[in-house]
């Protein structure tokens, strides 16, 4: 047996306790002193001492030794005991497959399914004490690592810690993030924790991972792809897995699955609708559900609703903004077990007003498209329209409007292509009117390049199209897409008899989409996510005087305008509302380096964040937000300025079924939980055996005694 | 268990000389009886004379009953004439006294012999003195004045104690020399060889001698009550011994057992009396014990 395999047996709770087991040499030291203070007695019946003793010399000895022997082992025993020998020094020596230390893995599930209350704790919570108690019980040169299951995972202990009181801290202090469960990833970060141990902690022969978890469909819906069977496979090879199993069949839930405002952008000019969809995951139906909406932070409506079993209801308010800037809205379901679902959140800049800018090629090219936005003139409009000729493209701060229309500019320059890019990346929305002064060269140019990331336009421009007295009718593609769909019912409103005599052909690029045709097939509207906007091209013009179209005096213009500057400007503060894990990115107008930006978090915890410099923007980034709910990035002096944001939990994780255990990949054990719930000990690691040991030196006592009794009686 | 009193070892060794140890015992005793039990106990037949009523039954004679029918009593020529011999040890062994005892082997066996000297003196019969070591000390002859009485006394007073016991000898000594037939009355611990003993005391036997065997012993040497390791420093000769006495009590006691029975066997044997005289208890007690059982034994 090498000196290792021989340390490796010594697996003690409390093995400075050993000490005690020099009080074992007492006895010795009693009985060799007691030896030297013997007393004196003069003695007549001589004889008979010394025929008891030539007769009983060789027994007297060795119960003396007996007894010495009793006594020490008495004292050996109990400091044993003390110092809470485990079971593995006893299958050391019996030759048993347990011996040696353990590297013990444990995975709880992050899932925010494990939110679900019962009672007072959290599925998480009793995860986290049964974790404690399966510490507690381990035996002493363990190591522990700890990996959070979550979306990503999350490796808190990567390289196994054997301090027991390092590990229970570690616990102790994790939160549940607000996310999902991503069973491959959190399986190969499994994988790479076990080969890294096995690697750089040889010592360590027994290896165990065990999963606690709720068994959320959600998550391990995926146990059985095939990637994560390979990777179950190479881990069982590597360790045990055990499971243990915190959720119950029959748990039930409501969660609000969306929140949304009617507008892409709020305004002070009209009310603002928002509307919460409940989602019902259980089996009863749930009457009288309280919906209530709180802006920012103030309830301003209620609803109840009735949610059918398994269905989903809706529950709208309108609500008319009194002062612009960043307002939160929220929606909140009265509680159930799961509350983490209960709330959603909308981030909703309001404006004024909405900015749009026309370009013209030639005057008056605009005017109708601008009047088509802002048909009556107002004090405070909905949308403020400004129109002005294409040298304003570089002459103008073009980040100030919402939407920039340009309607039969002749020609761009590089300089012109760039800030139109710029202001893509900025999330602005750009509608393209073509027109007889259009050369498709310069668009197809400086425009529409192949590379989706610098290029402005949807489409590539072909040649105009023949003009024709019949004109070419519009294909409205089914109504599908969400420009036309409004039109859809609506005859009258004219889309298909909209006169187009003349048009550019255009060449959508593989990402566009084809909002509106010509019957002929060659496309009308092409729509493109561009950057972080949104690009949209009109094969024809807007304005009469080209002889192109008469679209402008016909009935579908006007909605057609308003539907194009919708959905231009959708994307424009699409970054603002984002689920819980996505990294939260902003900018302000250029600051001092020096500025201070704070982020300001749902639990009223804040971070202090660092302005990276771009051109005229200071750029940040956040990625730490575990939480749902609504964050506010705090530019301080002497910019001030705040943008808000919310953060919400993706509602898959909200459906609570349960995956059935048969369908479980048989490389797991179900055996980690005893009867009562309490996690039973594990075969690798240690059970105490401090009581048979105490059990022993009660039983000695009693040996002491009748030894010592019968000694004092002079022996049999 | 005896009643504490006047008597009690522990009271008499405070009183100074045997001769009032003597008295105080006999006064002890005398007051707890009416007849001495060695009263009648004659050798050499006289004549016979007429039953009166209050004559003891034992002394009417049966033959002259049958051929007279009348009742006729035995008379003894020497009715007083009793000779008691008190043989005493006063070997190194007998000086022993465990802490507890008031008095030792050997001054237990001195009251007990002067008492008895008192009583048999008493009644106008003889006593005589014999001391012994590994030798015969000191032999003083039976007598029935009362001034032999003091003698006794003085010589037991005297007596230094001597070394080594060798009782068997010095018995087939005494039974050669004690030639007129008597009570021998032995007061040892006996510590000796049980056969040499025995053949000894099978010499008075021979002799037709009344043998009486007082066993002193100290309580301790009947209980070993030792508790811590001991080293016993041996009498008479015998060499140190170290040993755990808690170990060594019960084979002590069996050894000690052993000679006990066997020695008693003898006696039984031999029709002698044995008894055991702890120094712890009251020697009136004792005496009359003793005596008591002698006489109902003589019935």
């Amino acid at each position: 047996m090498t000196g290792g395999q021989l340390l490796a047996m010594w697996q003690l709770g409390s093995g400075w306790m050993l000490l005690w087991g020099l009080a074992a040499a007492l006895p010795i030291l009693i009985h060799l002193w007691s030896r030297r203070r013997f007393q004196q007695v003069p003695w007549a019946a001589m004889e008979f001492v010394l025929a008891a003793m030539r007769r009983n010399a060789r027994r007297i000895q060795l119960e003396q030794w007996l007894l010495l022997l009793v006594r020490t082992l008495i004292i050996i025993l109990f400091a044993l005991a003390l110092a809470d020998p485990a079971l593995s020094l006893i299958s050391s020596w019996t030759g048993g497959t347990n011996s040696g230390q353990s590297h013990i893995l444990l995975v709880l599930d992050a899932s925010y399914s494990m939110d679900y209350r019962k009672g007072e704790k959290s599925l998480f919570d009793s995860a986290k004490e049964m974790a404690a108690q399966m510490i507690s019980q381990g035996k002493q040169g363990d190591g522990y690592t700890l990996l959070l299951m979550g979306e990503p995972p999350r490796t808190i202990i990567g390289e196994p810690a054997f301090d027991p009181q390092d590990v229970q801290e570690e616990l102790a202090a994790l939160t549940l993030p607000h996310a999902g469960a991503n069973l491959s990833a959190s399986l190969a970060e499994v994988e790479a924790i076990l080969r890294q141990a096995k690697d750089r902690e040889p010592r360590l022969t027994q290896r165990q991972v065990i999963f606690f978890t709720d068994l959320g469909k959600t998550t391990w819906g995926d146990a059985n792809t095939a990637d994560c069977r390979e990777r179950l496979g190479r881990i069982a090879e590597l360790a045990r897995l055990s499971l243990v199993d915190m959720g119950e069949p029959g748990e039930e839930n409501l969660a609000i699955t969306r929140l949304e405002a009617g507008e892409p952008i709020s305004t002070l000019a009209t009310e603002t609708t928002f509307r919460a969809e409940i989602q019902s995951f259980s089996s009863q139906d749930q009457p009288r559900q309280s919906v209530e909406f709180f802006v920012d932070g103030v309830r301003v409506a209620e609803q109840t609703v009735d949610v059918a079993a398994g269905g989903r209801a809706g529950a709208t308010f309108a609500y008319k903004f009194e002062t612009a800037g960043e307002h939160v809205v929220e929606g909140r379901l009265a509680g159930d077990r799961l509350a983490l679902d209960n709330h959603r959140w909308l981030s909703v800049p309001v404006r004024e007003s909405i900015r749009v800018l026309c370009i013209h090629g030639k005057p008056g090219e605009s005017r109708f498209v601008a009047l088509a936005l802002e048909p009556r003139k107002d004090n405070k409009p909905r949308i403020r329209v400004e129109q002005a000729p294409e040298s304003t493209l570089l002459e103008a701060d073009l980040k100030q409007y919402d939407c920039i229309f340009l309607c039969n500019v002749g020609r761009f320059s590089r300089d012109e292509a760039q800030v139109l890019r710029q202001y893509l990346h900025s999330g602005g929305g750009l509608v393209f009117f073509l027109g007889d002064q259009v050369q498709s060269e310069s668009y197809n140019q400086e425009l529409a390049s192949d590379d989706a990331g610098k290029r402005v336009l949807p489409a590539k421009l072909g040649p105009t199209s023949k003009a024709t007295e019949s004109g070419y009718p519009f294909d409205p593609l089914n109504f599908r897409h969400p420009i036309v769909a409004p039109f859809e019912g609506f005859k009258n409103a004219g889309l298909l008899t909209t006169p187009i005599w003349k048009y550019i052909e255009l060449k959508p690029f593989p990402e566009a989409k084809t909002a509106l045709a010509f019957r002929g097939g060659d496309a009308a509207i092409v729509e493109e996510k561009l950057q972080k906007g949104r690009s949209i091209i009109f094969a024809s013009a807007a304005a009469p005087e080209s002889q192109w179209t008469e679209i402008s005096s016909w009935p579908s213009f006007i909605p057609l305008v308003q539907e194009m500057q919708q959905y231009a400007i959708s994307r424009r503060d699409e970054g603002r509302n984002l689920q819980v894990g996505d990294d939260l990115v902003g900018s302000f107008p250029a600051a001092p380096p020096q500025t201070p930006l704070t982020m300001l978090l749902p639990d009223g915890r804040n971070e202090r964040l660092s302005l990276m410099a771009q051109g005229d923007e200071s750029l940040w980034s956040y990625s730490g937000g575990v939480l749902s709910g609504g964050y506010e990035a705090k530019l301080g002096t002497p910019t001030k300025a705040a943008q808000k944001f919310a953060l919400n939990v993706n509602t898959r994780e909200s459906d609570l079924e349960r995956l059935p255990e048969d369908l479980l990949p048989s490389q797991f054990n179900l055996d980690a939980q005893g009867d009562d719930g309490t996690p039973a000990i594990l075969p690798g690691s240690s059970e105490s055996f401090f009581r048979e040991l105490l059990l022993s030196v009660l039983f000695l006592l009693a040996c002491e005694s009748v030894l010592a009794w019968r000694m004092g009686r002079g022996g049999a | 268990m005896e009643s504490p009193s006047s008597l009690d070892p522990r009271t008499l060794a405070k009183l100074k000389g045997l001769h009032l140890r003597a008295r105080h015992i006999v006064e002890g005793y005398v007051s707890g009886l009416h007849r001495s039990p060695y009263h009648g106990f004659s050798i050499e037949f006289a004549e016979h004379r007429e039953y009166a009523p209050g004559d003891d039954l034992r002394y009417v004679d049966w033959k002259v009953f049958g051929r007279t029918d009348k009742f006729y009593l035995k008379q003894y020529e020497d009715e007083t004439n009793l000779l008691c011999y008190l043989v005493l040890d006063v070997s190194e062994s007998m000086t022993y006294r465990s802490s507890p005892a008031a008095l030792s082997k050997l001054e237990y066996a001195q009251a007990l012999a002067a008492s008895v000297a008192w009583l048999v003196l008493e009644q106008q019969d003889a006593a005589g003195l014999v001391t012994f070591d590994n030798q015969i000390r000191t032999l003083l002859r039976p007598a029935s004045n009362s001034s032999h009485l003091q003698q006794m006394i003085q010589v037991m007073e005297n007596v230094s104690p001597g070394k080594k016991t060798a009782a068997g000898p010095i018995f087939h000594e005494l039974a050669e020399r004690l030639k007129k037939r008597g009570v021998v009355m032995i007061l040892s611990d006996f510590f000796d060889n049980v056969n040499s003993l025995l053949a000894g005391l099978k010499h008075f036997h021979h002799r037709r001698h009344d043998v009486v065997l007082l066993h002193v012993l100290d309580p301790a040497e009947l209980d070993f009550p030792f508790q811590r390791p001991t080293q016993f420093q041996g009498l008479e000769e015998f060499p140190d011994v170290m040993t755990d006495p808690q170990a060594l009590r019960r084979a002590y006691m069996k050894e000690l057992g052993i000679f006990q029975q066997k020695l008693q066997e003898g006696c039984r044997t031999m029709n002698m009396d044995y008894e055991l005289m702890r120094t712890d208890r009251p020697l009136d007690a004792a005496l009359r014990s003793f005596l008591a059982g002698r006489m109902a034994r003589m019935k």
